[in-house]
């Protein structure tokens, strides 16, 4: 007799794409029970996608792919779209993409119009959405097209969960959002499964998530699981391998791994000491020359008849990293394009000391370039192909001259495009906006050796992050925007204090909380 | 007119168009501009700014289809070529207004509800054409970012000129075409998995239905064009 309580049943799933020499995924075992949570991690390109597209039904009814083994939702045969049906209901990586109608209200009927639910009931999901998070603040008549891509990323889970699926499948669902907004979604997510409705999160940030997953699915380089079990047992055991599989543990796993290994427990008065080193804080950082690559006084920008950044003073010395940090929409991207010459001030000055173009590695990474291939893009920046094909060999990508920037990955145009910026003759202004955002533990740890890299060259470098651990281990100073203001600028570990204390309006990141919590004075 | 059933005033754009489009007398295509206009600033309030900005193409198409008429004249109705020009420009922009007041005045969603409820449109192609427009502000806001990049990317001391120019080349077309490409990838997978194509017959949610007060619309909007006929 069948149990009950399953709501997914697969067995020996592997995927394949045309043409690919290798199954994207293979040998997934796994079963998903009523309000279970489980989370589906691994490295960038091991599949994580692919096997939630594989779950849903999505491959092979809407993907062309192979598929092997079997899925079964119960209720609903194999090889049949889960997605749609009531049964499941997903939330894209690329929300942006992802939301169809124009209106709030649309967006969220269209699933419940597709399954033709009654309109008096239609109009109570979307009442019941938007009345908590994370549809609260959102209004019925709201355009889709003006929020934020943290707001079209609230949406799309709102309208998901407004879907009430007997499973949700979750791909990087706190992405783009900022601590306040992940927990606010983290936390509706929750809310929707103690009601009985099961999970599958696909997500980098582990630590946004630990508390949510029940059990965790850990996928290796090459697709197959190479962990699965409950959660912090799980992280745990990884947490011992070098580099951890490539996984961005969470802060929590890091500090009582490393204490273990020392020996040592919480109380013990080395433990800080230890809980610094392994949480990356604390590192002496070189001196910083006294002299300013970017002055920026008193600017004032203004767009569509909006004031999006008012009063901005910044300076940015030589070898110096400061950090840019704030909530969704706070008018950080508006201040990295000011920095580089994108945007013109209206109102203040902006100089930079170099007569040389800034390098500035947009959000999209695909932005980044403007030409047909890797050879035309080195000669844009004044590289010989020699320089460009080390810089990109440096990373591990295939330098192919005639290659188009396009034909690579999002993360891998995202290194493409700061290896190139690195190889440089001397950088002298460089900004990077959001270069972290769905990278996986290789990957940042390779982000954060380039940062040093054009630190210990004399570049001047403005980072824009939401993970504010990372930013205050990598970052002298940070500053902390709200309304295209700069609310705070000091030295990142003065603002990362103030964060704590609740005296700036984000949210302490859990790096941070913990070490304060073990006596850390943030000096 | 933002809550009249967007079918009807569809009809009766068509008809407007078509009374424009078999047309040549100037001066009833005047008084239709300056009566459309009318509506859209005075009736709709559309910003004046918004008014002048979606007219913009409309009145370039204009010029650029009628001054052939002015420069090589043909003998139509005995007409000067300036005459015939103005008359080609005028229903241009006669049908430019006709589409923005339509444009202005209807939810794309319930137009959307209504074509697929009650003239029967494939939900897929109607909905996929709902999701497209949302690509058009997207699109314009990555050419704008891309311009602001490769405008970063030139050395100081750049002219006002290059500046400006800074952006406008066909590598990133293609690159921007491709973000689209992706982009509507995206959408079509988000919609199926939506459920677009699910079996159930869709919900008759907010489908607009024609009222009395449509029809009296209807009737009052078509009776305008024999009494333009009629006074000038």
């Amino acid at each position: 007799m069948p149990d009950a309580s399953v709501v997914l049943a697969a067995e020996g799933v592997a995927v394949r794409f045309p043409r690919a020499a290798r199954d994207a995924v293979r040998d997934v075992t796994l079963t998903l029970h009523v309000g279970e949570r489980l989370a589906l991690v691994g490295p960038s390109g091991s599949g994580k996608t692919t096997l939630a597209l594989a779950l849903l039904g999505a491959i092979p009814t809407l993907v062309p792919a192979e598929r092997r083994g079997e899925v079964r939702w119960t209720g609903l045969g194999d090889r049949r779209l889960a997605a749609g049906t009531g049964i499941a209901a997903a939330v894209l990586q690329d929300t942006d993409a992802q939301l169809v109608a124009l209106t709030v209200e649309d967006e969220i009927a269209f699933a419940l119009e597709n399954r033709g639910l009654a309109a008096a009931e239609i109009d109570a999901r979307i009442e019941a959405a938007l009345a908590r998070p994370p549809g609260a603040g959102f209004h019925r008549r709201d355009r889709t097209l003006t929020l934020s891509g943290g707001g079209r990323q609230r949406l799309a889970l709102t309208a998901a969960l407004a879907e009430a699926p007997r499973a949700l499948v979750i791909d990087e669902p706190v992405a783009h959002l900022d601590g306040e907004a992940a927990s606010e979604a983290v936390a509706a997510v929750e809310a929707t499964c103690r009601a009985g409705t099961a999970a599958i999160l696909v997500e980098h940030r582990i630590d946004h998530i630990l508390h949510l997953a029940d059990r965790i699915l850990v996928l290796g380089p090459e697709g197959a699981p190479v962990a699965f079990g409950e959660t912090e047992a799980t992280l745990r055991s990884i947490a011992g391998i070098d580099g951890a599989l490539g996984l961005r543990l969470p802060p929590s796993l890091l500090v009582s791994t490393a204490l273990a290994k020392a020996g040592l427990d919480e109380r013990d008065p080395h433990a800080l000491a230890v809980a610094l080193a392994a949480l990356g804080f604390g590192r002496p950082k070189p001196t910083i020359r006294d002299t300013p690559l970017l002055t920026i006084e008193g600017a004032k920008v203004r767009r569509g008849g909006r004031t999006v950044l008012d009063g901005i003073d910044l300076t940015i010395r030589e070898g110096e990293v400061v950090g840019l940090a704030g909530r969704n929409g706070a008018g950080k991207t508006t201040l990295a394009l000011l920095a580089v010459g994108g945007l013109r001030a209206a109102v203040g000055t902006v100089r930079r000391s170099s007569q040389d173009a800034p390098v500035y590695v947009p959000q999209n990474p695909a932005l980044a370039f403007a030409t047909g291939s890797l050879q035309t893009e080195a000669m844009r920046r004044g590289l010989s192909w020699t320089e460009a094909a080390a810089a990109i060999e440096g990373c591990g990508l295939p330098a192919d001259p005639d290659r188009h920037p396009l034909a690579f990955s999002h993360g891998e145009r995202r290194r493409i495009a700061i290896a190139l910026a690195l190889a440089a003759p001397r950088p002298r202004l460089v900004v990077l906006d959001e270069p972290a955002s769905g990278l996986d533990g290789y990957g940042l740890a390779a982000l954060e050796d380039d940062i040093e890299a054009l630190r210990a060259r004399g570049s001047a470098v403005l980072v824009v992050a939401h993970d504010l651990d990372w930013l205050a281990r990598v970052a002298d100073r940070i500053a902390v925007m709200k309304g295209g203001r700069i609310l705070a600028d000091g030295h990142s570990l003065d603002i990362l204090r103030e964060i704590v204390a609740g005296r700036l309006p984000l949210k302490p990141p859990p790096g941070a909380v913990l070490a304060a919590r073990l006596g850390w004075t943030f000096a | 007119m933002k809550s009249l059933d967007p079918l009807t005033k569809l009809a009766v754009a068509f008809v407007y168009i078509g009374f424009a489009t078999l047309n040549e007398r100037s001066l009833e295509l005047a008084v239709l501009a300056i009566l459309v206009t009318a509506m859209l600033l005075v009736v709709e309030r559309m910003p004046l700014r918004s008014f002048a900005l979606a007219l913009l193409p409309f009145a370039f198409f204009a010029v650029t289809s009628s001054w052939i008429y002015a420069v090589a004249p043909s003998n139509v109705y005995g007409w000067t070529g300036w005459q015939v020009a103005l008359a080609v420009g005028l229903r241009t922009i006669v049908v430019g207004l006709v589409s923005m007041l339509f444009a202005y005045t209807t939810e794309p969603a319930d137009l959307g509800r209504a074509l697929v409820h009650r003239a029967l449109l494939p939900r897929r192609f109607v909905f996929g054409a709902l999701a497209a427009v949302q690509f058009l502000p997207a699109l314009a806001e990555e050419a704008r970012m891309a311009r602001m990049i490769a405008r970063a990317a030139l050395p100081a001391g750049t002219s006002r000129g290059r500046q400006a120019l800074a952006g406008f080349n066909p590598a990133l077309g293609i690159i921007l075409l491709a973000g689209a490409i992706r982009r509507a990838g995206t959408a079509a997978l988000a919609m199926e998995l939506r459920g677009l194509t699910a079996a159930a017959s869709p919900s008759d949610w907010r489908v607009p239905r024609p009222t009395r007060r449509d029809l009296a619309f209807a009737i009052v909007a078509i009776a305008v064009l024999p009494a333009i006929v009629f006074l000038a």
